[in-house]
């Protein structure tokens, strides 16, 4: 009886020792620690390769990049570019400008894009960490994290107004981060794009026809944006001028390689690897949304931009956008254009108009992108798209820069609900046009989850 | 000296005696008699028996020794046990002698001298007696009788053994009559399976008559299976409510669960869909977790049974069950023997971590000792909803829609089908009718064979059920269930194994969608359903466009779902020494998932011709390992006391692992189940592991059977904790006082039969967070590429320092049998309290994600009363009705959150002294009467509403729900109905937009809506402005508007069957037969106006089945 009690202690003994080693278990099969990420080229790249793949959100259909749901999409309901042709409440709220905190379109931007900044900053952080990783290769990825953080900022100051400026991984910080001023978000939006443009290297000289990651161009362009819309009419001149000088950007001629991949003029496209773009598939596959007629009437005769960016649907007399045109999934001739070089003339342009004397330099510039949109002269159209003259006034000017926006860039990435928000002209030419239309909707309002679960105020016109 | 004896029976209650109770208990009764008999003579008695090893001779001193302590050394130097009356040993004078070479007959004899006490030497056991018995002790006499059951039939095949002597016996013949040989002093034992055991003492009676009590034994008998051990009823110092088989085969469920609800105090169990394999929702003791883990830990036949649902509940789009599949579907009820269930510290700390929120316990059916049995069960019946809603006829929703247009001064648009003259306006529909108003069939057959040995027993079985729905289309659920049980004894009773297998499958071909927001929403006038040629109608317009989606086209997609469930267990016992029990449990279990779901381009309109045909293949498997070696050591002391410790450990080891498949490119629809045939085919896929170690133990101790003391302890370690936080202890403590044992209570309070206080105080634990939490990593699937790469993501945001989830538990209860228990009352107040919440802790999207997990600091408490109360009305022999009453009444409180105004992401949703279920709402204060829109309480007078505005605070939890069930008897008849009852409050139905604005019917309650100014009503006017209309719609949702009392006592269960006498089936070469009719939820009372309180909104409600059946035993 002793032995035997004596042989069950040591048994519970040896039990309660390997306890410890019993619940310790290997990591995951489907997972990587975070310290291994980034302690070698392969995983590190492959999780600056996850950014990207954020932002394309891995499907065509919906991310805030690209389809339907995309900034794209919603903006131009938003503005006077598109009306949704279902009656789904969703569309109509955005179309009305009746938004509403609940709207789950509006908590998926915003959700996807603080996604993404997590992300990136936990690049950088990983990046800076790292002692494995060659200097070439850490300036590299932390360049592209700085340009993609400030990117997502840039438009969620747009979209929101004051938000928050999340620059760590530290979800304590993150957590109760209050709102900052547009102008406290641009300043930072500038010192990352400056960063970047010293950590990157102009990289698309090199012939290759995949413009998938961001370079220095990228940073470039953006930045360039980003004067422009703070008004610093220099910088923005200077930059536009950076990047169109640079070198391996240029228009195309025809229109329709506008926006198929590796197009010269692109300055950043996201690739997809099972599909081409979603922005083909929100407007030519779905139809949910058509272009306004307002819109198809401001395009003057003779351009080609609405002979090749514009098609008619079925009966003819509802059209969509038809910039990015395949919508099947292969073979894979379109990716998403981002950025293209089109749009840096058009910032040069209004940034040279805004300074004093500049006026005939910035007409040139619209007049390069009219050029090649010109018809050729037919007894029908004859006098295609005119050639702007170089002696108007800074104010005929200024509405030469806002028409020749909007037909160039219509349905892109919000640049017209934008651009008629920083001119102070969304009031006049949407009050005009849409009986719902209050000054508070320009900007929208912060999604419940983020005022649920912080401290952040709602803008005002909102219910929470 | 007789003196001594009247004070000695005076307090004969506490009269003890040693060794083997069991005897001991009835031979207190027969010196009972004997010694009221009052024949106290004094007689020495010599050695009577003849048996031979009493040959072998004692060599003792003594010197002045109590004859106790001499026995004492006879008992260790002869092995031989004595048994007596302690108190007749006590008073006798001490002994004094030296025993050489002496028999050990002479020694007792020696010390019984002048003692008018006598012995008798009978299987290795000295029992000692008034001598007064002597008389006749040993003389054989043929005794004769008959054995009845309770309704006075007589039973044959009844086992009749003399006790002692197992070769002595014989068996009733089909009057129930038997013969067998006995002495006076002997005790005859009763045996019959399905009847309890009697023992009666012969005494002086030459015919004895005995009437078999069926197996429903009296509570305090009932034994119950507390896990890792098992306790009396009527011993238990914690809370366990156990459930029988009989009270499950009364209700024809598919899910188990379904059957518990209403029958357990304390246990709340919600249905959440009326589908066949819906899931539930079970509570024990309310919610301890804030934000998860609060499913209960589910153990089969020892072994640990996940409760994670299978089906891929996270694409909300792929699955019918949003809530997922119930993992209990793949347990046949029909297997189970019983169900237990422990809620408080003092049974729950034993299973530590796992047992915060309660444990629920099920045991198959084992195979009992006797003639091999073979049991047919069969019942077919149908299901139907019980309630439809009333909604909108044509005129009124076209008058509606019109009025809607009018108000707004519009006309109808391009895309407004319903009056642009698309649709045929002279159209109705009854849609809940054609859309879940179809009868659904269930059929259920189930075979088993058990029977056996003393030593070895077996039951196998196997069954199959199928369930269909009220959706249109052919699907089933359907489950083929089989089961197998072996157990062994070894000859000298040491070795014990039990073996247990049980497999089913479970086939789902179900439609992919509940079609009851279709069934509520359509518009009556919306078109027919199928075109003249038999093809689905999608009313195309001009351009091609569907006008509508045809929600049969849902039938097109196909589902096709397989679930196979294995569990096996094995236990090993071996007795080491008389007291010490060496005990293994082996358990394994794989339960697995796979399926298909096809979207064939017929499911969508046409006008899409884009659409390109994909399949989604899944696979999902859980297995599960577990070792427990455990230690039971049971002793019982001379003054009146006894002991029993356990000690053991688990190791445990689960792995999950899931494969889900998206494909397309399928050359034709046919072969979209055929992986193979697919071109593209993407995948993912998951793997976990979860690992789990524990050392426990359990000390009982009881005095004079009165007072119990239970100590249960646990210390744990999981996997799913990182470094340094992985181990943790948990204990409790119960108590418990049976005063009607007490001398006083049985002298003053006779009308009481039973009476217990009991109390427990101890913790447990919670690690239901997932796995690899705490590490801080990268993942990607086939999917995350980029430039055709593989890319990398950040799995979660971590928190490598959360620990435990603590729970502490406290109960206090009293117990109380009138009447020779046929009142039988159970009241009692638990209070738990969980702190240190571990918690997937909502943060602000600017994180970057939604949530991280973290040991919050708050703490939550449960409280509540439980009351069940079980009554014999009538006990007559042909005529019995018994009544069970139970009530639950919890309450629910955020006690304490540091902070929680500031700078919580739960400020908006919790509230300190509120229910964790609650939510705040705008005050709704009416149409007004000039706008004709709906208003509501501007609190701070903003003009905007925020979450200033959301004063109005709302508990969506039960505050009390039970179960009322009378069981009548009448000669072969039995009738039980249970009532179930729920007090609480709940969101009525309303529809997706406020009234007119889109193609979407609305209940008949929008006809008292607003038309002109000056109107006062509680419907705002008809419009389709998405405008000031639209969003006081949208307030109103959030409101307090729709909230009513969605309280309901529900006909849970009826259940009428008719079981012919032994006599009458025994010529029919049967052991029983018996026909019966059962429904389920047969009529539910509530002022709800949805379709039904339980399951809410817009999912399907629990069905009314109704169903008839037979029952034979060969």
């Amino acid at each position: 009886m002793k032995i035997l009690k004596i042989n069950y202690y040591i048994l519970l003994v040896v039990l309660a020792s390997s306890c410890t080693k019993f619940v310790e278990i290997d990591p995951p099969r489907t997972a990587l620690e975070r310290s291994t990420v980034f302690a070698n080229q392969e995983t590190a790249e492959a999780a600056v390769r996850g950014l990207y793949f954020t932002l394309n959100g891995g499907s065509t259909w919906s991310s805030f990049t690209g389809g339907i749901g995309s900034i794209t999409f919603l903006t131009a309901l938003s503005a006077d570019e598109t009306v949704n042709t279902s009656s789904g409440a969703t569309y109509e709220f955005f179309k009305n400008n009746t938004l509403l905190s609940t709207t789950s379109e509006l908590s998926t931007l915003w959700n996807k894009m603080y996604e993404t900044i997590y992300k990136a900053n936990a690049v950088i952080e990983g990046v800076n960490n790292s002692t494995e990783l060659s200097s070439e290769l850490k300036r590299k990825f932390e360049g592209e994290a700085k340009v993609i953080r400030a990117f997502c900022h840039f438009y969620l100051a747009n979209l929101f107004g004051d938000v928050a400026l999340v620059l760590t991984t530290d979800y304590r910080v993150n957590n109760v981060a209050g709102r900052t001023a547009v102008a406290d978000v641009y300043e930072q939006v500038i010192t990352d794009l400056k960063d970047a443009q010293s950590l990157l290297q102009p990289s698309y000289n090199t012939g290759t026809i995949e413009r998938v990651r961001i370079d220095w161009g990228t940073a470039t362009a953006l930045l360039a944006r980003v004067y422009l819309y703070k008004g610093d009419w220099i910088n923005a001149e200077i930059q536009a001028t950076g990047c169109i000088n640079a070198g391996p950007y240029s228009l195309q001629s025809n229109l329709d390689n506008v926006f198929l991949k590796g197009s010269t003029e692109a300055i950043w496209q996201l690739s997809n690897d099972k599909n081409n773009s979603g922005d083909a598939i929100a407007f030519i596959t779905n139809k949910y949304v058509v272009l306004r007629q307002e819109l198809l009437n401001s395009f003057e005769a003779g351009d080609k931009r609405k002979i090749n960016w514009v098609k008619g649907i079925t009966n003819t007399t509802t059209y969509c956008t038809n910039k990015h045109k395949v919508a099947s999934s292969s073979p894979i001739t379109e990716y998403q254009m981002v950025f293209r070089l089109a749009e840096q003339y058009l910032i040069r342009a209004e940034a040279r108009i805004q300074q004093s004397g500049k006026t005939a330099d910035g007409i040139a510039d619209l007049n390069v992108l009219r050029a090649r949109a010109r018809v050729t002269i037919t007894a029908e159209v004859p006098n295609p798209l005119p050639v702007l003259s170089t002696t108007m006034t800074k104010e005929a000017a200024l509405a030469a820069v806002e028409q020749e926006r909007r037909i160039e860039l219509f349905t892109e990435w919000g640049h017209r609900w934008f651009d008629l928000k920083r001119t102070g002209r969304v009031n006049a030419v949407l009050g005009a046009l849409k009986p719902s239309w209050t000054s508070t909707a320009a900007i929208y309002p912060i999604p419940q989850n983020q005022l649920l679960n912080s401290d952040m105020e709602q803008n005002p016109g909102y219910d929470e | 000296m007789l003196n001594s004896k009247n004070k000695c029976m005076k307090n004969f209650h506490t009269m003890f005696f040693r060794k083997k109770h069991g005897i001991g208990k009835t031979l207190l009764i027969v010196n009972l008699s004997l010694i009221l008999s009052g024949a106290f003579s004094v007689l020495t008695m010599a050695t009577a028996s003849a048996q031979s090893n009493q040959i072998k001779t004692y060599t003792l001193k003594c010197n002045n020794q109590t004859v106790e302590s001499v026995f004492e050394q006879l008992e260790k130097l002869s092995g031989y046990s004595f048994l007596y009356q302690s108190s007749d040993i006590k008073i006798l004078k001490k002994v004094t002698g030296d025993f050489l070479k002496v028999p050990l007959a002479e020694i007792v004899s020696y010390c019984l001298k002048d003692s008018g006490l006598a012995f008798e030497i009978v299987n290795k056991q000295v029992v000692i007696f008034p001598a007064s018995q002597v008389k006749k002790a040993r003389e054989q006499i043929s005794i004769t009788g008959k054995v009845t059951n309770s309704k006075g039939e007589p039973l044959s095949d009844v086992t009749i053994v003399v006790k002692g002597a197992s070769n002595k016996g014989t068996t009733s013949d089909t009057d129930g009559k038997y013969t067998i040989k006995a002495s006076e002093n002997d005790i005859l034992v009763f045996t019959c399976i399905g009847y309890q055991k009697k023992e009666i003492a012969v005494g002086n009676r030459k015919e004895i008559n005995v009437t078999l009590q069926e197996e429903i034994a009296e509570l305090k008998e009932v034994t119950v299976n507390a896990g890792y051990y098992t306790v009396k009823e009527k011993e238990r110092t914690g809370s366990i409510s156990k459930v029988n088989a009989k009270d499950i085969e009364k209700q024809p469920v598919q899910n188990v669960l379904s059957a518990l609800q209403a029958n357990v105090p304390g246990l709340d169990i919600t249905q959440q869909s009326g589908v066949p394999g819906g899931s539930f929702q079970v509570r024990i003791r309310g919610q301890n977790s804030i934000a998860n883990g609060n499913d209960p830990l589910y153990i089969i036949d020892g072994v640990p049974f996940s409760s994670t649902s299978l089906s891929p509940v996270n694409n909300s789009n792929f699955h019918i069950f949003l809530t997922g599949t119930s993992p209990l579907n793949t347990i046949d009820p029909a297997n189970i023997e019983s169900i237990e269930i422990l809620k408080d510290a003092d049974a729950t700390a034993i299973y530590g971590s796992r047992g915060a929120n309660g444990v629920i316990l099920i045991t198959t059916k084992k195979g009992k000792a006797g003639k091999t049995k073979v049991n047919l069960n069969f019942y077919s019946g149908i299901g139907n909803l019980t309630r439809y809603m009333d909604l909108l006829n044509s005129e009124q929703y076209l008058e509606m829609r019109r009025e809607a247009f009018a108000n707004d001064g519009k006309t109808p648009g391009s895309s407004d089908y319903d009056l642009n003259g698309l649709w045929n306006n002279t159209r109705y529909t009854d849609w809940q009718k054609v859309l879940i108003g179809n009868t659904a069939k269930s059929n259920d057959i189930q075979l088993s064979v058990s029977g056996g040995s003393d030593l070895t027993q077996f039951s196998v079985g196997g069954g199959y059920h199928r369930e269909t729905t009220v959706f249109p289309g052919n699907g089933a659920d359907q489950r083929i269930s089989t089961h197998l049980s072996l157990t062994n004894t070894s000859q000298d009773q040491k070795f014990r194994i039990n073996a247990v297998v049980n497999y089913s499958v479970n086939f789902s071909d179900l439609i992919n969608r509940d079609l009851t927001t279709e069934a509520l929403t359509l518009a009556p006038v919306a078109p027919a359903l199928y075109n003249e040629d038999g093809t689905l109608n999608w009313e195309p317009e001009s351009s091609g466009l569907g006008s509508w989606t045809n929600p049969l086209a849902y039938l097109k997609g196909g589902y096709d779902a397989t679930t196979n469930s294995f569990l096996g267990n094995i236990d090993v016992s071996y007795r080491l020494l008389q007291n010490l029990t060496l005990k293994t449990s082996i358990g394994y279990t794989n339960t697995g998932m796979k399926g298909v779901r096809t979207a064939p381009k017929s499911m969508y309109d046409p006008y899409y011709t884009t659409y390109s045909y994909y399949s989604t293949f899944f696979q999902n498997n859980i297995q599960n390992w577990i070792i427990e070696p455990q230690l039971n050591y049971d002793v019982k002391f001379k003054n009146h006391q006894s002991l029993s410790v356990l000690a053991g450990a688990t190791f445990m080891n689960q792995e999950q692992q899931n494969t889900n498949q998206s494909a397309s490119g399928f050359p034709n629809e046919a072969l979209m189940k055929n992986i193979g045939s697919a071109s593209t085919i993407t995948t993912t896929s998951a793997f976990n592991q979860y690992r789990y170690q524990a050392l426990f133990g359990r000390i009982n101790y009881t005095i004079e059977k009165r007072y119990i003391f239970n100590l249960t302890g646990r210390r744990d370690g999981s996997s799913r904790f990182g470094p340094d936080k992985q181990f943790s202890n948990f204990g409790a403590v119960g108590v418990a006082w049976i005063f009607s044992e007490e001398a006083f209570i049985k002298k003053h309070l006779d009308f009481l039969s039973f009476g217990k206080l009991r109390a427990s105080y101890g913790t447990s634990g919670n690690d239901q967070i997932g796995d690899y939490q705490y590490l801080d990593t990268y993942s990607t699937t086939a999917n995350n590429t980029y430039q055709g790469k593989s890319a990398l993501n950040p799995s979660r945001l971590f928190n490598a320092d959360y620990a435990w989830e603590i729970n502490k538990k406290f109960e206090a209860f009293i117990e109380m049998g009138f009447l020779k228990d046929r009142i039988f009352l159970q009241a009692g107040y638990y209070k738990n309290r969980s702190s240190s919440q571990l918690v997937s802790y909502a943060l602000a999207p600017t994180t970057g994600f939604n949530s991280i997990l973290s040991n919050l600091p708050a703490t939550v408490q449960n409280t509540g009363v439980e009351i069940e109360l079980n009554t014999t009305n009538f006990q007559k022999k042909e005529f019995k009705w018994n009544t069970s009453f139970n009530i639950s009444i919890p309450r629910n409180k955020l006690v304490d959150f540091p902070n929680l105004e500031a700078n919580s992401s739960y400020n908006s949703t919790l509230v300190i002294g509120e229910p964790l279920n609650i939510r705040k709402l705008y005050h709704y204060t009416g149409v007004d009467p000039q706008t004709g829109l709906y208003t509501f309480l501007d609190v701070d007078s903003s003009g905007t509403y925020n979450s200033t505005d959301r004063t109005v605070i709302k508990d969506f939890g039960r505050k009390f729900f039970g179960g009322l069930l009378n069981t009548l008897q009448y000669k072969g008849f039995q009738l039980d109905v249970l009532f179930q009852f729920v007090k609480q409050d709940g969101y009525n139905y309303y529809p997706i937009g406020s009234p007119g604005i889109m193609i979407e019917n609305q209940p008949t309650s929008v006809l008292s809506r607003w038309k002109n100014p000056g109107n006062i009503t509680n419907i705002q006017k008809y419009s389709t402005d998405s405008g000031a209309p639209w969003t006081a719609y949208s307030r109103l949702k959030g409101s307090d508007r729709f909230l009513t009392d969605a309280s309901y006592i529900r006909l849970k269960n009826l259940s009428l069957s008719y079981t012919f006498s032994e006599k009458s089936v025994r010529k029919l070469h049967l052991q029983g037969l018996s026909l019966y009719i059962q429904g389920q939820n047969l009529l539910t009372i509530t002022n709800y106006q949805g379709l039904d309180p339980e399951t809410g909104q817009t999912t399907l409600p629990p069905l009314r089945l109704i169903t008839g059946g037979i029952r034979i035993t060969l």
